[in-house]
């Protein structure tokens, strides 16, 4: 009991638990306990107070089942962890950073901060101007992303998301992207597989991992990605690029809602209380481009038969700068990953882009569209004209391109080459698994060949806009032999 | 009526309160329990228009009683008991009631929680104090 006579000595005030409701408890005393302190019980167990008002209510962030009657005391701290370039590599739970774990702060000599800060004003912002590359085909090229911008991973559960995830964290990490990931209420076995594949990809040295397990108490999985975000700001305030992942707001949400109908809050819509909103935009408002350093968010919420009007997911889309969708029907289909172009949305993410990557989305995106319509005329048996065909063909091999095995990360600039290079014609009439498998040899050579990748980014540089590349690369795609062996011929253009 | 002012223990609140349930129990039906009724509230029951409303104020009153809790190291002889009582009603409030508690680890002295605060005058808190000093 160490720590309650400690914590009853430095602030000589208690107070004695009269109602337990699950989490919650409702005490008598503490006559000068604030907001958000945190408080010990005689047990030992943490808790932190709700609401001060007739009686302290307090949530309990500890999974001990907290008796009436016992002792509570104020530890006169708000909830605050120890934050420091030691927390690279870790994997950490809220509580065992949390308060009087002295031995943290002692051993590592850290500053602590606050869990629950205020975000930067706005003439600590920037607008959002580098490009931000996840290494996917089918975001870098159509829905491009900044650093700093927040964008909404949507989709039903078993679509891939995770996935995509785990391919941005080991792109970024190797660019020297510090990455956070916040797991809010998973398996341990979840927990597992992403430190196996973040240690297999050598992505851990630049990576935090916080994590709340389904077992744990809803106070711990609820301040989970708060606690994700203080480590972020530290890292951005050594002004390095920061990139959080919050898997996922819909199960916080859920948490938070469980609170709330204990704690007595008066229910709203879907039973969710009333502040569910500001729960979340207090959080992605702390991500952003800064003057030094930037947060790039990327919160998940999953979606249930592909409804993404939902309470929780709309909320979450309208504090967003964007949306991926993940669309289970192409998922069925066996696209992967199964991300919906024509569904998702970046609002400052095109604004980063040279102008021949945004012609190219622009080109991509109105071909796909096209494309998409022409379909609907096959399934009616209708005659197609030449043209039309050739280009159905290579609508088919854009989209053959865009499909991206979950363990291969594409640069960007190896990405648009590629892109052209299919625009013009270098694998007209060659087999998509031979396709594939040279698109994986650019992508190793392009990482591990600096001149080859030096090479590359002279073509893609030296071109103003799409057309302009493609049209270069008709004349000489000599630059595709290192792996084919010859150029393929021109295509048919749209 | 100012019944905390004559009651000084919490011991002595709960044995009232349990006298004045059985009393509740016995109001509306032909069992009196009058004759057993505690001496501090006969009176004051006697002259009760409502009887029922009476007894339930009374019983608020003292559930809601605010309360002095002090922890000693031993079981306390009666006079000094009523001794340390009379000097919280002088001193405290004459509606405060003195709860003691029985923690053998303070050794001697005592602890007193009231409002929320607490204060530690046991010896066992001098001990740590001088514990301390002498490591350092």
């Amino acid at each position: 009991m160490a720590t309650f006579d400690y914590c009853l000595k430095k602030t000589g005030e208690v107070g004695y638990a009269e109602q337990v409701f699950g989490n919650i408890v409702y005490a008598t005393g503490l006559p000068n306990v604030t907001n958000g302190e945190i408080v010990v019980f005689e047990n030992d167990d943490i808790g932190q107070t709700l609401s001060v008002s007739e009686y302290v209510e307090i949530l309990v962030l500890s999974s001990h089942r907290v008796p009436p009657g016992i002792r509570v005391t104020r530890t006169g701290e708000q909830f605050k962890i120890p934050v420091g370039d030691f927390l690279l590599g870790m994997k950490i739970s809220p509580i065992s950073m949390g308060p009087l774990v002295e031995t943290v702060k002692t051993l590592h000599q850290s500053e602590s901060r606050l869990v629950d800060a205020e975000p930067l004003s706005l003439a600590n912002r920037e607008v959002v101007k580098e490009p931000f590359d996840t290494g996917v085909s089918a975001v870098d090229l159509i829905i491009p992303l900044g650093h700093g911008q927040r964008e909404l991973v949507l989709g039903d559960r078993k679509t891939g998301k995770t996935r995509f995830l785990f391919q941005t964290v080991i792109s970024q990490t190797r660019k020297g992207t510090i990455c956070i990931y916040a797991a809010i209420g998973k398996k341990r076995g979840d927990i597992k597989d992403l430190r196996e594949v973040m240690a297999k990809n050598n992505a851990l040295r630049n990576m935090v991992l916080v994590y709340s397990l389904a077992s744990d108490p809803p106070g711990l999985s609820f301040l989970t990605p708060y606690v994700a975000m203080t480590i972020a700001e530290y890292f951005r305030d050594r002004n390095k690029k920061v990139l959080v992942v919050l898997d996922d707001l819909t199960t916080h949400a859920k948490y938070w809602r469980e609170i709330s109908l204990l704690a007595r809050r008066f229910p709203g819509r879907n039973s969710y209380p009333g502040d569910i909103f500001y729960i979340h935009s207090k959080l992605l408002e702390r991500a952003g481009n800064f003057k030094r350093g930037s947060i790039t968010c990327f919160p998940v919420a999953e979606t249930v038969l592909g409804d993404i009007s939902g309470y929780i997911q709309t909320n979450l889309m309208s504090m967003t700068d964007g949306h991926i969708f993940f669309d289970s029907d192409l998922y069925d289909h066996g696209r992967r990953p199964a991300i919906n172009p024509l569904l998702s949305v970046t609002r400052v993410g095109l604004q980063t882009h040279s102008p021949l990557l945004r012609d190219l989305a622009r080109v991509l995106t109105s071909f796909l569209v096209y494309v998409e319509r022409m379909s609907r005329y096959v399934h009616f048996g209708s005659e197609l004209g030449d043209e039309a065909k050739a280009n159905l063909d290579l609508g088919d091999r854009v989209i053959t391109y865009l499909e991206q095995p979950q363990d291969l990360v594409i640069p960007i600039n190896m990405n648009v080459l590629m892109l052209a290079g299919l625009w013009a014609g270098i694998w007209r009439g060659v087999e998509k698994t031979e396709m594939r498998k040279q698109i994986r040899e650019y992508a190793k050579m392009y990482t591990d060949n600096h001149d080859f990748a030096a090479k590359v980014d002279q073509v893609v540089i030296s071109q103003k806009s799409f057309k302009d590349l493609v049209e270069s690369l008709k004349r000489d795609a000599s630059i595709f032999e290192v792996v084919t062996g010859n150029t393929g011929q021109t295509s048919g253009q749209v | 009526m100012d019944i905390l002012s004559k009651i000084n223990t919490t011991d002595e609140i709960d044995s009232l309160v349990t006298a004045i349930d059985k009393l509740k129990t016995g109001l509306f039906t032909n069992k009196h329990y009058m004759t057993t009724a505690p001496e501090v509230i006969k009176e004051a029951y006697d002259g009760a228009v409502d009887k029922d409303a009476f007894l339930n104020d009374i019983r608020k009153e003292l559930v809601e009683a605010k309360t002095l809790t002090m922890s000693v190291a031993a079981e306390l002889p009666g006079q000094s008991v009523a001794r340390i009582a009379n000097w919280v009603k002088s001193n405290v409030g004459t509606d405060v009631v003195l709860e003691l508690k029985i923690d053998s680890s303070l050794l001697a002295g005592t602890t007193i929680t009231f409002n929320g605060k607490f204060k530690d005058y046991s010896f066992k808190e001098e001990l740590t104090k001088a514990l301390d000093k002498l490591t350092l």
